[in-house]
């Protein structure tokens, strides 16, 4: 038995309508995200599926026999800069859970912007970031779990780049939807060859599960020929699209200054006291790579940057515990200070350690842990034991969440935050 | 019954009587066309989404769906109605059709029009029902121009 778990319906029925989950039994179920933004439901979810949310939640998760077959995200933003990376966590959760995810992302849309000297509103394609594929092929390599991303399909690009007023769906931004727009509402078209590329590694994927099992079809997924075939395109992808670029000039990886992390330990050396030292988890790597956020601390895109950088640069096993570089998040303006060995963060844009206290403390409310029994309605109970097995695990926002699990180290110019183990 | 079900029946039946489905919209369908208040010199600020926008002849309807009465869209349909602040972006949207008149009305569950939904009618042109067998029933019509566009 199949089950899909789905944000929207139409996304559900659309899978299952053009794969062979069609001849397969399925039921569907709606997606509770976190326990923050779905307190009275999402306590309900099982906790197989509840492991892949916990950074973020994807659109659609497959599931047999109470165990994840893969998920697929879908998204038709523009992808320009760090938003490419905008969903990233979400892929990361399920490939760190051996689960194969899909991402659904347009090579490009079009956007109106203002003409700065003219003040007139024109229109061109935001293209997508190369170096989503190369982070992706770094999740791929690392977990050996397909991660795999498919153009959401559009008008040709480079037909209509010199006037995208000109392109057959402009009033659609470019992109290309199913024309059933009753069932597959907001779907993308199904006839474009990329959907019809990926309902094919779909059909592997759920063929390999049926002959060996959920389990053991993961281990041989990525010599399947569909999945290599897009493995490949997607590195012709980055080629083409790199123009000769090397990945540190492009974003979020031109916002990164590597320093050693001596440099590190000597700003943090203001918290040591004649009592505490700062752990040894640092200083165990020799580099650090700061990812400088010169804005005031808010999420998205920064959570799934963050989780890209962790991939692109510091990673070399499967748990942050197992990387090469320090990954560390600055809130601020960074300057190397090499002749005192130190860093220096500055105070450009209101970037404040006690907003990230307030969005922790703002979860507060979600907390059950703190009540007595008798103030508890049977509803609330199994939500309690969840609290009190997990904790506050997915009571937190979503950046948050993500933050603490990628940063080794978050700073601010007003304070810090660091791992010690 | 979800806002999904909700914008999704009202589409099928309003594709069934040769309406022209401009933009649609409902939570997490990633589609959705924004407009932004007139002179808007901020991104995104004030702008709004609308749940359907469709055309039929030189008639244009423009709803607000939710899976239950919420007394906020009443309000955001009649500030359409009585101060439209996005004249400029509609203008845009519909710039291929001659539009002569603009109805701006609620989608929900048939059995959410309740005493408050009812009471709060005045507030828009019109007001469409979604039955649990996905039939759709016109629950209420400011006047008879507002009829004579859905008959």
């Amino acid at each position: 038995m199949y089950r899909i778990w789905y944000s929207t319906e139409s996304f559900a029925d659309y899978i299952i309508d053009h794969t062979i989950l069609s001849t397969l039994q399925v039921t569907k179920k709606k997606i509770f995200e976190s326990d923050a933004n779905n307190p009275t439901r999402f306590h309900t979810m099982p906790d197989h599926i509840r492991k892949i949310l916990y950074l973020d939640a994807p659109d659609l998760i497959v599931e047999k026999d109470d165990e994840p077959v893969f998920s697929i995200e879908v998204t038709t933003e523009a992808g320009t800069g760090h938003n490419a990376f905008q969903r990233f966590a979400r892929l990361a959760a399920a490939v760190e859970n051996s689960v194969p995810a899909f991402y659904i992302y347009p090579e490009g849309k079009i956007i109106r912007r203002k003409n700065k000297s003219t003040r007139l509103d024109f229109f061109k394609w935001d293209t997508i970031n190369p170096l989503v594929f190369r982070a992706l092929e770094a999740v791929m390599s690392l977990y050996t779990i397909p991660a795999l991303l498919y153009y959401f399909p559009t008008d040709d690009i480079s037909i209509y780049s010199a006037d995208a007023t000109l392109a057959p769906h402009f009033n659609e931004k470019g992109l290309c939807y199913d024309a059933n727009i009753v069932t597959y509402s907001g779907c993308p078209d199904s006839s474009a060859l990329s959907m019809v590329k990926m309902f094919e590694a779909l059909n592997s994927i759920v063929n390999a599960t049926e002959l060996m099992g959920v389990i053991p079809a993961r281990n041989t997924l990525m010599r399947t020929r569909t999945i290599r075939d897009q493995r490949n395109l997607m590195q012709t992808q980055f080629v083409n699209k790199a123009y000769g670029k090397v990945e540190d000039e492009m974003s979020p990886l031109s916002a990164v200054t590597e320093v050693p992390t001596e440099y590190l330990l000597n700003y943090l050396h203001r918290y040591e006291t004649r009592t505490y030292q700062i752990g040894d988890l640092l200083r165990t790597r020799d580099r650090t790579a700061l990812y400088q956020v010169n804005a005031n601390f808010r999420g998205d895109p920064y959570p799934g940057c963050l989780a890209a950088i962790d991939y692109l640069k510091c990673r070399t096993g499967l748990t942050y515990e197992d990387r090469v570089i320090n990954l560390v998040m600055v809130w601020g303006k960074v300057t190397v200070d090499s002749t005192n060995r130190t860093i220096k963060i500055d105070d450009e844009k209101g970037s404040n350690i006690n907003d990230f206290f307030s969005d922790v403390q703002s979860c507060a409310d979600k907390n059950l842990l703190v009540k007595d029994y008798s103030d508890l309605k049977s509803s609330d109970i199994p939500r309690y034991l969840m609290q009190v097995r997990y904790g506050s695990t997915y009571s937190k926002v979503k950046h948050i969440r993500v933050f603490s699990y990628f940063a080794d180290a978050i700073l601010f110019p007003n304070g810090s935050l660091w791992r010690d183990a | 019954m979800t806002e999904e079900q909700v914008t999704k029946g009202i589409l099928k039946w309003l594709i069934a009587h040769q309406w022209k489905i401009i933009c649609f919209d409902f939570p997490q369908s990633g589609t959705g066309h924004f407009l932004h208040p007139n002179s808007s010199a901020e991104k995104n600020k004030d702008s709004i989404n609308p749940d359907i926008v469709a055309v039929k002849h030189t008639d244009c309807i423009f709803f607000e769906n939710k899976d239950r009465f919420y007394y906020f869209d009443y309000e955001k349909v009649n500030r359409l109605i009585v101060d439209n602040q996005y004249t400029d972006d509609i203008s845009v949207l519909l710039s291929q059709y001659i539009i002569k008149n603009y109805f701006y009305g609620i989608g929900l569950p048939t059995k959410k029009h309740d005493k408050r939904s009812i009471a709060a009618s005045h507030l828009v042109d019109f007001i469409i029902g979604v039955n649990e067998d996905r039939n759709i029933s016109l629950l209420y019509k400011a006047n008879e121009e507002v009829e004579k566009t859905f008959s």
